[in-house]
């Protein structure tokens, strides 16, 4: 297979999308382009990276078959995003009830999932961060990732989680003042 | 995206200690993991059979399964269903002889001439109320005076007549009450 053309822009990766021949090159510019940002949006919510994989190549699945019916006129990051939250969000959901767990039981879990990993040391404090963000509701945490990790505007998250501006904001510093929190007293 | 000092300054604003500059990424990642993510999504698409299908065919394909050679057979089959059922259609007029359906048909128009005959030439009851506002209050007031002395006539007998002071209603109450013979 030939290599692609790479940092194509958004609007040439969607009309490329649409050309038969230039289908799966334009496919494979998008993943390169978007893989890991939407990887780590995904595996800072479910932690493990098999889990990760699984949702990313979900995302990416369903990218090629709803790509063509894809609005120029709306942003192709934003849809993307949305595309790989809501993915996310039905994966936790369903994990929570295969594993009978009851609802807000998962951020116990991730912690424990998180404390797992390879190479966790709960002295750095990128490790004790992410152990904080564990403990909030799911939701909260999607918000506080896309604002303080991906530095998403609002406005962009309002179109990717379908919530308004002003809860955002709400959402997001009250999560920040608890994680805050966490840090300085500790769980 | 507004950049990291927009977050920074929106962290000072809340008064936030949260650390800057932490990229979170800190789980490991396999080795050539994102080299090889495209080429494992696509195998994956074209092993599940889809890589030619925009999503609308896709699915009608996955979900709606048609017997083989379908579209093909549909004109014939039609055709068929359209002959088996004018055969059916057939049978059934040709169970009752021409002349049994026109007396048939014959009898039905009667009973709705009929029918239409007596609904439209009945006489019309007047409304009693109407009959009534037609005759003059005296006549009415004798009436009842008379039919109402009878009838003290037959409980108190000889008891002098009371004067009546009554009023259309009570007339019209009383009529209805009593009827009219």
């Amino acid at each position: 297979m030939a290599m692609p053309p790479t940092n194509l822009a958004d609007s040439d990766l969607i009309a490329h999308f649409k050309v038969k021949e230039l289908k799966e090159q334009a496919f494979t510019q998008l993943v390169k382009k978007y893989q890991e940002r939407l990887y780590w949006h995904i595996r800072r919510m479910v932690v493990v990276h098999d889990d990760a994989h699984d949702i990313l190549q979900n995302v990416f699945i369903k990218v090629w078959r709803h790509m063509e019916g894809f609005r120029a006129d709306s942003n192709l990051y934003t849809w993307l995003y949305r595309i790989a939250t809501n993915e996310t969000l039905t994966w936790i959901e369903s994990n929570k009830k295969n594993n009978h767990q009851a609802l807000g039981d998962s951020e116990s879990g991730f912690s424990s999932e998180l404390k797992a990993e390879k190479g966790y040391d709960a002295r750095q404090i990128e490790w004790r961060l992410q152990q904080a963000i564990q403990t909030l509701p799911d939701k909260q945490r999607i918000v506080f990732n896309l604002r303080y990790y991906d530095e998403m505007p609002y406005e962009e998250m309002s179109t990717v989680l379908d919530t308004s501006v002003g809860a955002l904001k709400a959402s997001y510093h009250h999560a920040a003042k608890k994680v805050e929190n966490i840090l300085i007293n500790g769980l | 995206m507004d950049g990291a000092s927009d977050i920074y300054n929106e962290l000072n604003e809340m008064g936030s200690q949260l650390p800057r500059s932490v990229s979170g990424r800190v789980g490991v990642v396999p080795e050539l993991y994102f080299e090889q993510l495209s080429d494992r999504c696509l195998e994956e698409i074209k092993n599940s059979g889809e890589e030619d299908y925009p999503i609308w065919q896709v699915a009608d394909k996955q979900t709606f399964k048609l017997p083989e050679g379908y579209f093909e057979q549909l004109p014939e089959m039609t055709l068929d269903a359209v002959k088996v059922a004018n055969k059916e259609r057939k049978t059934v007029v040709t169970a009752f002889p021409i002349k049994v359906q026109w007396a048939a048909a014959a009898m039905i128009a009667l009973v709705i001439s009929l029918g239409g005959y007596w609904m439209f030439t009945a006489p019309v009851q007047p409304n009693p109320e109407v009959i009534l506002a037609t005759v003059p209050l005296n006549d009415l007031s004798d009436y009842v005076a008379t039919t109402y002395g009878e009838e003290a006539l037959d409980r108190w007998g000889n008891a002098p007549a009371v004067p009546l002071q009554l009023t259309t209603e009570e007339i019209q109450a009383y009529v209805d009450e009593r009827g009219w013979d």
